[in-house]
């Protein structure tokens, strides 16, 4: 019933895994920043666990690559978090005083109801301690976690994904696994309605919109289609909201100027140009923003 | 804002395979940490464009991160049960305005009380009016006079005592360094005046003509006589001021020049003529 669903936690990396002498020399020098031997971790599971990581993020990586990769994790969290997930009660005892007020006062957030939000921190509190399978080995969620983002921020991210899907159940809706789960991905795509107004605009805008960068995508389907605020992008991107607002003024300029000078390509002539544009309602433009956006789902995976 | 699916679901799950895979919590987060490498930021970009949930996935765990609990039911929330300060503020303020304005009119009031008191004080001092001058009992048949007062007017004595209440009420209006024991003379035109050490004297028994000769002082106790046989008594430090009528002795008013008292009820009185009268009761009676 997940609309998201966690990828399998890494199996650790060998040690004799080749990852090049750079990489495995920029995780011999994050040993000693990372706590492990609080924990009782090994310079060998250490480098297993790094090398996991890099191998799910970067293995078609260049060497520097992944040697920035490996510069970027939040090293000591990553340790804390897979030494917590084997059961260390060191690790325990860092964690809990860490994390686990900060993880209610999430849940809290989230739910607006601080019956609810201690209900959903425990249930995920219960995962992150880990849960028996079959073989009665206990999987703990935290070896979900990677270290590419601070350990606080994933454990809200975690806690948001359960929350969205705790009200998507509850509100009667059908979860997108399941709806792959009943066969519908096998479903053709629904016919598209013709656009709003003269097709030459809809076509210019379209094509406009393909040239656009993923960011400036991105900053429009949040405005526009999600009618999110600048304050609210902001965050999402970690900029200034004015930084936002600029941005999106300058890409609404930037859109209207090339649609224009792609109707005048297209043969119309400069005042009607100007009358058609003048029609277009910014509502108009953001229909088919939309229709453009959701035609152009075409993000590689990774 | 206007669809243009046909079929909703159908067009969600179309999107949702066109999205591809959602990006893992570890990556999200590391977006908006701005913890990417440049090439997976790009494709989160990407996958963001294209992926109305996982844009709500991450607007929800960034509005979440630190912006209040919002929405929380009152009762399950710890709330501080006192007010926080801020909203005390405008309270504090009034009531503080309201002692201000209650502390100035409480002096304002004590500072005009005083005034008036000074007044009035020194309304009875200059000129003695007629309500205030009370007319002794009319003493027993006069007796042989057994001293003789001598003329010393314009005299000067000093009181023992002063009447503190008057006194801090003049020093308190006319500033501090005002002794509080007033003096007393007789001027050169024969008027009785009285001073309270600040170098200004006030002039006592104003309506009196006659000229007054002698003054004596006993602690609070005020005697002033003088010509056409005038006697007169203050028992307050001479805010108010009685007539004492002496007894007729050798036919004729005797000139009242000198005034002695061992003890505030007991004194003589004598005349230029010779006459002299005592009293051992204050004044009530005289022989």
């Amino acid at each position: 019933m997940q609309m998201f669903s966690e990828p399998e936690p890494p199996a650790e990396s060998h040690r004799d895994a080749f990852l090049g002498s750079g990489v495995d020399r920029a995780i011999s020098r994050r040993y000693g920043e990372s706590g492990a031997e609080l924990y009782g971790v090994t310079p060998e599971r250490f480098h297993r666990i790094v090398a996991g990581v890099v191998l799910r993020y970067a293995a078609d990586g260049s060497e520097s690559e992944r040697v920035e990769l490996v510069a970027s994790l939040r090293i000591e969290e990553l340790v804390l978090a897979r030494a917590c997930a084997g059961g260390n009660d060191a690790a325990w005892d860092a964690f809990i005083p860490r994390f686990r007020a900060a993880l209610h006062a999430t849940a809290c957030r989230l739910t607006r109801d601080e019956t609810a939000g201690r209900e959903l921190a425990d249930e995920l509190n219960a995962e992150l301690y880990g849960i028996p399978n079959s073989d009665s080995r206990r999987i703990s969620k935290l070896d979900y976690y990677m270290g590419r983002g601070s350990l606080e921020g994933w454990l809200r991210t975690v806690l948001t994904r359960r929350h969205i899907d705790r009200c998507r159940t509850h509100s009667g809706d059908v979860s997108l696994d399941e709806q792959i789960d009943h066969g519908a991905s096998f479903a053709q795509s629904p016919p598209m309605t013709a656009p709003v107004g003269d097709d030459r605009v809809a076509i210019a805008i379209a094509q406009t919109l393909a040239e656009l960068s993923h960011e400036e995508r991105f900053l429009l389907a949040s405005y526009y289609l999600d009618q999110r605020t600048l304050a609210d992008i902001g965050r999402q991107t970690g900029v200034h909201e004015s930084t936002v607002s600029r941005k999106l003024d300058r890409l609404a300029g930037t859109l209207r100027k090339r649609v224009r000078r792609r109707l005048q390509s297209a043969g119309v002539h400069p005042r009607r140009c100007d009358e058609l544009l003048r029609e277009i309602d910014v509502r108009d433009i953001d229909v088919d923003v939309a229709a453009n956006l959701k035609q152009e789902r075409s993000a590689g995976t990774f | 804002m206007k669809q243009i699916e046909s079929n909703p679901l159908k067009m969600e799950l179309a999107r949702s395979q066109q999205a591809g895979p959602h990006p893992d919590s570890d990556l999200l987060t590391a977006f908006s940490e701005g913890g990417l490498l440049e090439r997976e930021r790009q494709e989160v970009f990407a996958h963001l464009a294209a992926c109305a949930d996982c844009r709500e996935l991450l607007s929800a765990a960034t509005g979440a991160a630190a912006g209040p609990v919002t929405g929380m039911k009152p009762f399950l929330l710890q709330r501080s049960t006192h007010p926080p300060l801020r909203a005390w503020l405008p309270w504090v303020s009034v009531a503080a305005g309201i002692l201000i304005v209650c502390s100035a009119g409480l002096v304002y009031r004590q500072k005009l009380e005083l005034k008036q008191r000074a007044t009035i004080a020194q309304e009875n001092a200059p000129g003695l009016p007629s309500s205030t001058i009370r007319q002794a009992s009319p003493p027993p048949a006069a007796g042989t006079p057994n001293s003789v007062a001598q003329p010393s007017a314009p005299s000067q004595t000093h009181s023992a005592f002063a009447n503190a209440e008057t006194a801090r009420a003049l020093s308190e209006i006319s500033g501090s360094g005002v002794s509080a024991r007033p003096h007393w003379r007789i001027d050169s035109s024969g008027h009785a005046e009285r001073s309270f050490g600040d170098g200004a004297w006030q002039p006592v028994l104003a309506n009196e003509s006659a000229r007054m000769r002698v003054v004596s002082v006993f602690d609070a106790e005020v005697w002033v006589g003088g010509e056409n046989a005038r006697l007169y008594h203050s028992s307050d430090n001479g805010n108010t001021w009685t007539v004492v009528p002496l007894p007729m002795k050798n036919g004729n008013e005797p000139i009242i020049v000198h005034i002695r008292f061992k003890t505030p009820r007991t004194g003589t009185v004598e005349a230029a003529d010779g006459a002299s009268w005592t009293t051992s009761d204050g004044g009530v009676n005289w022989n």
